[in-house]
């Protein structure tokens, strides 16, 4: 190629590219006449601007950019609106508070792409083109686009309406939601999603973060889908390692095709009936960690027995099920119907209304809770157990087999006494390999557990290899553990354990201060919202999902481990499971 | 806006002077020269490992140390202005670049060698064996594009070694921003499709 050509290609994919697809071929008609290879060089290099991740499409040096939450505070976009402050950050774009001047400060939400998604090629007119398209869905239960712009440097935004209310997972981890209530927000959330697939917008990113409710809780309540996930890039391998638990929670409402990529309607039924059945029944009906994992799941399905075991209308369960084949053509017709039906057997299960009742009154006392009929399963179901039952505790300096711990693998204990040698104050566990104490629950508390919630507190240092502790629910069904290494010189590592296959993983953090200190621990579960673990009274990780292998027990443990060192060696001064 | 253009302007004007100086072999030139470079060096590097994972050891002085070496070593050190200097100090990068994943690509081609880790650097740049040969072959084709037109090369230099952005570039080159983004998509998609083994 000479120079020259060069240029003639250049300034005729220059006009090219900066018109619509449509219109493209018949500028191509009039300016490269008969020169076939002029056009040929002209398509190729506009099929390569579409695509996005090549190697040119991050500088060398940059990464997903670190936060820059502050930078537009305060800037005024398209002459009205002005940033008020940073909200949230997501995989693609950063979301900030904003008010539109010229309608007397009303709150905006403003979603600029990140900077460094906007240098994928074409995705820019992408986003164009999808903020468009949502702005033409006019539903109640869909947020609404009030504008679009770009930046004075060419970073494209979306101005939405600012939605005040709660997020469904909100919702979900404040306790049991009647029947009723949930029909009405799967019926809703279908409606919404209906209508977006009629203007060709998929939501891609349904789960119960996005599901916001105005006014909730009373009659007015009303649903509200927020975040479509537009101008999506389809290359989520160069996200930082921190971020994989976060994709794996996303995928927990990834219909199949979706993992491989290929999103269509069908997938947002799929991820609709995934957000019923957390609603409904605590738990989602797969579980892996990892995508690959999960895909195998789906692709073995799962049976609506599941469900009716847990007290859901079997018409219901085989409506939610068959929304999660895994051939999206062995789903339901439109989103809209399919959610309705779904709505339509949980009202009218067995030929008779359910009892309703007003939503979330009541809820505070729990007799009130366990005798309502018409709440979803982990309420009914759960029958009462006595105060007796709710505690279950190693106090102190005592013998752990005296309060219905059972020692479990190779375990030595020895008593630690207190400064007066008076009175044992705790115990040294000692294994060689890993073993400690565990307390069996009766099917009373396993379930109340499940249903109500529970904490498990316990005072602990780790010594040599680390420590360990958690419950086992088998019927939620996780093992919410944590694992705590002494880690000499660098603060302890705490693990909340995720899986044991291919090898023991979690979610890892460290602890300040030194290692091996003395600290009180607090792991406390609710249904729906999967557990928090605090540490000396501050919460260090909230949503941890827990563990779905070798459910073989129920009730809480604590004990140590070798890890990578001779032994395991670690002192507990108490140990306290609590339901509800 | 205005004065800190002429500042800039200034500075790189210093930084010539001082350069032929130490090229003359005037030994205190260096000491003074050192603070400037340097300065302007760091703010380049930082903005180039701005983002980067927690716990690489890699800081931005040492990319200033290589850069400020290399810069000793060209011939022609006159720099009309700020955007001048970047624009020279985003070859520089390219040129380090494609010098250390020639090495890594070199080594894998030799059968007896032992295999070997990755240094700091490119472990920095993510420097693989496949993304050292991405970026041998991202090297040849940025010279044949040179041949074409040259601005469209220093346009991805800017770019992709130095992460300018198009204001950035448009001040740099002279050019409108709406040019350096016509030029910009053309060399990129030309790029992709050589490098992906498609002539265009």
């Amino acid at each position: 190629m000479t120079p020259a050509r060069w240029d003639r290609i250049v300034s005729v994919f220059g006009e090219a590219s900066e018109l619509p697809c449509p219109e493209q071929s018949g500028f191509l008609d009039v300016h490269c006449g008969s020169d076939a290879a002029l056009r040929g060089a002209v398509e190729r290099l506009l099929s390569e601007h579409e695509r996005g991740a090549g190697l040119l499409d991050r500088p060398l040096f940059s990464r997903p950019a670190a936060p820059d939450e502050d930078v537009w505070a305060g800037r005024v976009l398209n002459g009205r609106y002005r940033i008020e402050r940073f909200l949230a950050r997501g995989g693609m774009s950063t979301v900030y508070l904003g008010r539109d001047q010229q309608l007397a400060g009303r709150a905006v939400v403003v979603k600029f792409l990140h900077a460094w998604a906007r240098q994928y090629g074409g995705l820019r007119s992408r986003f164009r083109r999808e903020m468009e398209a949502l702005a033409r869905i006019d539903h109640p239960a869909v947020v609404g686009v009030l504008d679009v712009g770009e930046t004075a440097d060419g970073l494209p935004f979306l101005v939405i309406e600012y939605i005040d209310g709660v997020t469904l997972r909100t919702e979900m981890a404040r306790g049991p939601m009647a029947l009723d209530r949930v029909a009405r927000i799967i019926r809703e959330t279908g409606g919404a999603v209906g209508a977006a697939h009629a203007k060709g917008v998929l939501h891609r990113d349904l789960k119960p973060e996005n599901i916001m409710l105005e006014r909730p809780g009373t009659p007015e309540e009303r649903v509200r889908l927020i975040d479509f996930g537009i101008a999506r890039v389809e290359d989520p391998t160069d996200f930082e390692p921190t971020q994989v638990t976060q994709f794996a929670g996303t995928t927990h409402y990834m219909a199949p095709e979706q993992l491989r990529g290929k999103a269509c309607a069908a997938s947002d039924l799929y991820a609709l009936a995934v957000v019923a059945w957390e609603v409904l029944a605590g738990g989602r009906p797969f579980s892996a960690a990892s995508p690959v994992d999960m895909y195998e799941q789906q692709r073995a399905g799962v049976k609506a027995a599941v469900l009716v075991r847990r007290g859901i209308p079997e018409t219901a369960a085989r409506l939610i099920v068959k929304q999660l084949s895994f051939r999206a053509a062995d789903r339901g017709a439109s989103a809209a119907e399919a959610a309705g039906l779904i709505a339509d057997a949980l009202l009218f299960a067995d030929g008779r209304v359910w009892r309703r009742r007003d939503a979330m009154t009541g809820m505070a006392g729990g007799a009130a809770v366990l005798m309502c009929g018409g709440y979803a399963w982990w309420a009914r179901r759960s029958g009462p157990i006595p105060p007796a039952e709710r505690i279950v505790e190693w106090p102190a300096g005592a013998e752990p087999a005296e309060h219905g711990f059972q020692p479990r693998g190779a375990i030595e204990n020895r008593a630690i006494f207190n400064s007066e040698a008076t009175r044992v104050e705790a115990l040294r566990l000692i294994s060689a390999d890993q073993g400690g104490y565990f307390h069996p629950l009766n099917p009373a508390q396993a379930k109340a557990a499940n249903h109500q919630g529970w904490k498990l507190i316990f005072e602990a240092a780790a010594e040599e290899g680390g420590i360990t502790a958690g419950v086992c629910v088998p019927q939620a069904p996780a093992r919410y553990a944590v694992n705590i290494t002494a880690t000499p010189g660098a603060g302890d590592l705490v693990r909340l354990l995720q899986g044991f296959t291919p090898a023991i993983h979690g979610i890892d953090m460290t602890l300040g201060g030194a290692s091996g200190a003395r600290r009180r621990y607090l792991l406390a579960y609710q249904p729906g919202a999967g557990a928090e673990l605090w540490v000396d009274g501050a919460r260090l990780y909230r949503g941890f999902q827990g563990c779905t292998e070798y459910l073989y027990a129920r009730g809480p443990e604590f004990g140590v481990a070798r890890y990578r060192s001779a032994r395991g060696s670690g002192v507990f001064w108490s140990c306290r499971f609590e339901i509800g | 806006m205005c004065t800190g253009m002429a500042a800039a302007a200034r500075a790189a004007g210093e930084i010539t002077l001082l350069l032929q100086r130490v090229r003359r072999g005037d030994s205190g030139a260096l000491e003074d020269l050192a603070p400037l470079v340097s300065a302007e060096l760091r703010r380049l590097a930082a903005r180039l490992l701005h983002g980067q994972p927690p716990g690489h050891t890699w800081q931005p002085t040492d990319l200033v140390h290589e850069l400020w070496l290399r810069l000793l070593r060209r011939h022609e050190l006159h720099f009309e202005n700020r955007a001048h200097f970047v624009g020279v100090a985003a070859h520089l990068m390219r040129v380090i670049v494609v010098d250390h994943a020639r090495r890594r690509s070199a080594h894998k081609r030799t059968p007896e060698a032992v295999p070997r880790g990755m240094s700091e650097f490119e472990a920095l740049l993510g420097l693989t064996e496949s993304r050292a040969a991405e970026l041998v072959s991202l090297e040849d084709a940025l010279q044949r594009l040179t041949a074409l037109r040259p601005r469209q090369a220093e346009i991805v230099e800017l770019r992709y070694f130095a992460g300018s952005t198009v204001d950035e570039m448009a001040e740099a080159l002279g050019l409108s921003p709406k040019t350096v983004k016509r030029e910009w998509a053309a060399a990129r998609a030309w790029l992709h499709s050589v490098m992906s083994g498609i002539e265009v």
